[in-house]
């Protein structure tokens, strides 16, 4: 009974509008992707920019201790030596 | 711009066989409109990487097919976010098929409810057979099974169909 029906549905032309809709969602996609293209490409840099100022941080701060560690011989006064007496 | 020219006669000789196939699986007409933009925008982007490995024709019916499967689940799933229900599913309530004629629209509609809860294969093969009229060689070209599977998943169907109506 099914296949009787079934082989009656009867093909039906495809409406003039829909190649118009194709293209918008073309080109809709394709500026989409561009713009994530161009945030991804923005987001690289703003994650190079920060590694690199944190690296710089960590060495300016890394240098800093290293020479907070190195013992000045000029800079010892007088009040480094109370209580040794 | 040759992919474009291309693309052109591509949509001109199959944009008909993807509504057609889209209006099967959906059986409402904004639906089955959105798919085939939405097929024919995939054909779009995935041109270039098509290696004729097989036809044309058989990579376009197998874009479609799977698009209209995932439209369908994503339909069902968004109507069993709200209606809790089992076994009924958003897509067997929306029947607007316009090819089917006005006199037999309801006994269409009951058989088109049987088809829509058919697995997946058996739907689909029965879909390619029955209403497009596909050779079963072909079919199975799409399918990507031999022609024995093709027509045990048909009698199955038919079977089922049987019992239901």
């Amino acid at each position: 009974m099914e296949q009787d029906y079934l082989n009656k549905i009867e093909k039906v032309s495809i409406p003039d509008s829909l190649l118009e809709g194709i293209k918008n969602k073309i080109e809709t996609k394709r500026i989409t992707e561009k713009r994530n293209g161009n945030y991804a490409l923005v987001f690289a840099f703003a994650l190079l920019f920060v590694n690199a100022g944190t690296l710089t941080t960590y060495n300016n701060t890394k240098n800093s201790n290293k020479a907070n560690q190195e013992v000045n011989p000029f800079s010892i006064n007088e009040s480094t030596f109370i209580g040794y007496e | 711009m040759k992919n474009e020219k291309q693309f052109l006669e591509i949509y001109n000789e199959f944009s008909q066989l993807v509504y057609n196939l889209s209006l099967s699986y959906l059986q409402n007409i904004e639906d089955s409109k959105e798919a085939t933009q939405d097929v024919f925008v995939k054909i779009h982007t995935k041109l270039e990487g098509f290696n004729n490995k097989s036809s044309l024709k058989t990579w376009i019916y197998r874009i479609t097919i799977n698009h209209c499967l995932d439209v369908i689940k994503s339909k069902n799933r968004k109507y069993r976010l709200f209606f809790t229900r089992e076994n009924e599913d958003y897509d067997s309530k929306d029947f607007n098929h316009p090819g089917a004629k006005l006199e037999s629209k309801e006994e269409m509609e009951k058989i088109f409810r049987e088809i829509n809860k058919l697995p997946e294969k058996q739907k689909t093969a029965l879909i390619l057979k029955t209403i497009e009229g596909i050779p079963q060689k072909e079919i199975a070209t799409v399918m990507k099974m031999n022609e024995k599977a093709v027509e045990s998943l048909l009698t199955r169907a038919r079977k089922k169909l049987k019992e239901k109506l």
